[in-house]
């Protein structure tokens, strides 16, 4: 899993039929410098995630298939946290 | 799933014979800031894109999954990406 930051939510009217009623969420990756790094995901949310949270995401459709018990979901990042702390050991 | 803009159209009559209705089209990655990040790939399209669409795509074995459903006769196609969706709007600033 990774943590990421919540930009945005993604609109949708043609989709995949599994996606349908689905909240979409755009998260980057950050790093534990707290910068963002790289391509955003978009992110399934399952924990009404907002804009400019912080979130932990499994970046992985066999897990999202679990999760969502759906065999034929395209879904490859969920989101499963929001994260309210990260402590680091110096 | 990732965001990509479609940005071509690829035709081919010859295909490996899972994939004969398919529609393939290229995607450009993008960044947070929709830049393009990265080389241009081809994902096979099952969700209507066209050229200059901002897109969700997937890929790995979620690739493969939208169109066994299309077509439940396919057990698995050759495919690693695939356009799942596209894009209206991102919302961004409503909070924060």
């Amino acid at each position: 899993m990774i943590l990421g930051r919540v930009q945005g939510s993604v609109h949708a009217t043609q989709k995949n039929p599994h996606l349908v009623g689905a909240r979409l969420l755009l998260v980057v990756p950050v790093g534990l410098d707290g910068e963002l790094h790289g391509a955003p995901l978009v992110c399934l949310d399952r924990v009404d995630a907002g804009e400019g949270d912080l979130v932990l995401v499994n970046r992985e459709g066999g897990g999202a298939r679990i999760v969502l018990a759906d065999e034929g979901t395209p879904v490859q990042a969920l989101i499963v946290a929001v994260v309210d702390r990260v402590d680091l050991s110096s | 799933m990732l965001m990509g803009r479609v940005t071509g159209s690829i035709w081919a009559t010859v295909k490996h014979a899972p994939l004969a209705s398919a529609r393939f089209v290229l995607v450009q990655p993008l960044n947070e800031e929709k830049q393009p990040c990265g080389e241009v790939f081809a994902a096979l399209d099952t969700a209507a894109s066209g050229p200059g669409d901002l897109v969700i795509y997937t890929t790995a074995y979620e690739a493969v999954l939208p169109w066994k459903e299309l077509h439940p006769a396919v057990d698995l196609a050759a495919v690693d990406a695939c356009v799942v969706g596209v894009i209206d709007r991102v919302d961004a600033g409503a909070r924060s």
